[in-house]
């Protein structure tokens, strides 16, 4: 058996099935889902990669090959993968228990084990070629997960999306066919302008670059929180680590100092700019959408520090981050029940009905700040920023810490404050307090426990060349 | 010489199509020029690729076109695609002046990809801007996903020439199925359905 069986095909496999489970509610596909994703996280764990398992008394031994191969390319998953297939796995499974709190449709469990199965393929691609074209695959198949169901803007988000997904795949395409022997070449050539070139907009489509960023608010506006949070942030880590994991071996993008000054600028640009455009929207869902690009600038910035710094710090950012998406999207998809309207007005006094999801909301909000040495805004801050700021700098940090914190206390006032219209307000539920208290807690671990993360990022670092 | 020849006719009249899908209204007429399309991109790439894999496009490309017909006749009464012929005129005139600034761009295309043939560079270069200006132009998941789909004919008629194997063949042509399974779905989600708790 290869892990490709373990990790991608009984994945897809348990995906398929949980979809066609006839009639069955959310509430039991999510524990069929969460409990297939969790035992895979386990698997990544403790299970021998490459080695012989002893099973019966030492008779028999059991081997999880690490490589397979499809059509003559190589894809091996080894045990250097095994801290990013456990974290992966484990926010599947995160994700998919609270698919039934979130009030998602039947579909999202098995959606929770299927996009994980295509990044984990894309990810074991040996060559940068294919796991192009797969992690294409993936985000094509976001459409399925993100397309509106409820009375909303008629797609278009999810069509300028998917517009984005496919222009960008023919230029990174064209840039790594025309890559062979340019690896090592000094990067003043035109060559090697004409390629980063091809290559840096084929990637600024996939991530929702500025100007492409347009993406973010669309789709916040129209799909459902939850669903957006748990794709956006999943197709997100995967192309920063398939980039990771293939960018060494070009040098003019390992050893480019220019490259990582302009990822600085545009990191500090990004953070400063969504910060900026929350406070005057007037929709959660634009928000979460705006926050989705926000949480693009954090990447952009801890990668700046270069390959080998960079990556740790991704990848250190990369759990809390997911916690705190899991989180708050879950609790912004709530306030907007019965019926998926995130706009102000519908949302005005909806806290205190909900109060509890309502404080989760908010603080999930200003938790996006740069909050100087606390918290998860600290973490992002220490991690991302350890060099110096230049005076303006500090005023794009300034904005990027105004934005969310302002945004949060706008929102406290409208969710708490605000008279409501004569929509049904839903009380929440003991159990749904009792969900707050556990996603109140994880963050706290998350903010005060940054060792903890570290320690995981340079065992995940390891996977990298 | 006589087959290049052929292919190049091909080439044009892929280009000569794609204008055609900008000013279409009926999804009947643009489901069958993108089927025509993909047989034109056929001839193309039966120059550059192994029969074999030629083939395989071609039938990833109609099972594209079928998966969005259908999503399509789920909902037979919708509105027209493009109802102004004002609207149409404008089109054909924006196709037209993209393929002009592809000819104007001739030399510059020449040098990135000397080893595509001429026809295949420009008339590659044409489609997939066509393509992009329709998809760009669209807020129909249909007329979208037909543009989408015309630009990844003209990238294929321009990248064949440059890569191929049984792989990247077979992903390129589930990405196309997938594209159009995709946009069915956001054609039939975003007319009809609710949520289900």
């Amino acid at each position: 058996m290869n892990a490709g069986l373990l990790w991608v095909a009984l994945p897809l496999a348990a995906a398929g099935a949980v979809g066609a489970w006839p009639k069955a509610p959310t509430r039991r596909k999510r524990w069929a889902a969460a409990g297939v994703a969790g035992l895979l996280a386990l698997a990544a764990v403790g299970l021998p990669i490459g080695r012989p398992l002893p099973l019966l008394g030492y008779r028999w031994t059991w081997t999880l090959q690490a490589e397979w191969h499809v059509l003559g390319r190589a894809f091996a998953l080894d045990a250097t993968a095994r801290p990013w297939l456990a974290a992966l796995w484990a926010w599947a499974a995160l994700w998919a228990l609270l698919a039934a709190e979130a009030r998602l449709a039947p579909d999202f469990p098995a959606w929770s084990l299927a996009l994980p199965a295509g990044l984990t393929l894309a990810l074991a691609a040996g060559d940068f070629l294919p796991a192009v074209l797969l992690l294409a695959l993936n985000l094509v198949g976001l459409v399925f997960l993100w397309t509106p169901t409820v009375h909303r803007p008629r797609g278009v988000g999810v069509m300028r999306f998917l517009t984005a997904a496919v222009a960008g795949l023919p230029l990174l395409l064209l840039a790594l066919t025309r890559l062979p022997g340019l690896e090592t070449a000094p990067p003043q050539t035109p060559e090697v302008h004409y390629t980063g070139l091809l290559l840096g907009l084929g990637l600024a489509l996939w991530a929702g670059v500025f100007p492409f960023h347009i993406v973010y608010p669309l789709l916040g506006q129209e799909t459902y929180p939850y669903r957006l949070g748990f794709g956006g942030w999943l197709t997100h880590v995967a192309l920063v680590l398939a980039v990771l994991h293939w960018a060494p071996s070009v040098a003019w993008l390992r050893d480019n100092p220019a490259l990582y000054a302009s990822l600085r600028t545009l990191g500090l640009g990004t953070i400063a700019l969504a910060g900026g455009l929350l406070l005057v929207q007037r929709d959660l869902g634009r928000v979460v959408g705006y926050v989705m690009w926000l949480s693009t600038g954090w990447s952009w910035l801890a990668l700046a520090q270069g390959l080998e710094n960079g990556a740790t710090a991704f990848l250190t950012l990369a759990w809390p981050r997911a916690l705190l998406w899991l989180g708050w999207t879950w609790a912004v998809s709530v306030l907007g029940l019965p019926d998926a309207r995130f706009a102000a007005p519908h949302l005005a006094g909806r806290g205190r009905a909900a109060p509890w999801i309502a404080a989760v909301a908010v603080l999930g909000l200003g938790a996006w700040a740069p909050w100087p040495g606390l918290g998860l805004g600290g973490l992002l801050t220490a991690t991302a920023l350890p060099t110096a700021l230049a005076p303006w700098e500090w005023l794009l940090l300034a904005v990027a810490f105004a934005g969310p914190t302002w945004a949060a206390v706008r929102w406290a006032r409208i969710l708490y404050l605000a008279p409501h219209e004569p929509t049904p307000n839903l009380p929440e539920s003991p159990r749904e307090r009792a969900w707050v208290v556990v996603v109140l807690a994880a963050w706290v671990a998350v903010a005060f426990l940054p060792g903890l993360w570290y320690a995981w990022a340079a065992a995940a670092r390891g996977w990298l060349p | 010489m006589a087959q290049i020849q052929w292919a190049e006719w091909a080439m044009w009249w892929m280009v000569g199509l794609a204008l055609l899908l900008l000013v279409v209204h009926d999804w009947r007429g643009l489901i069958a020029g993108l089927a025509a399309l993909q047989a034109a991109l056929l001839a193309v790439l039966w120059q550059a690729w192994p029969a074999a894999l030629a083939v395989t496009q071609l039938i990833a490309g109609w099972l594209a076109g079928a998966m969005l017909a259908i999503g399509q006749n789920l909902h037979p009464a919708q509105p027209a695609l493009t109802p102004a012929w004002s609207e149409r005129l404008v089109r054909l005139l924006a196709g037209l002046l993209a393929v002009a600034l592809v000819w104007a761009t001739a030399p510059m295309l020449a040098a990135v990809w000397p080893q595509v043939p001429w026809s295949a560079r420009l008339g590659g270069a044409s489609v997939a801007l066509l393509g992009l200006i329709q998809a760009a132009w669209s807020r129909h998941p249909l007329r979208l996903s037909v543009g989408l789909l015309t630009g990844l004919s003209g990238f294929l008629a321009l990248y064949a020439w440059q890569q191929h194997g049984l792989l990247l063949t077979g992903l390129l042509g589930m990405f196309q199925v997938l594209l159009a399974w995709a946009a069915s779905y956001l054609i039939h989600q975003t007319l009809a359905g609710e949520e289900r708790l």
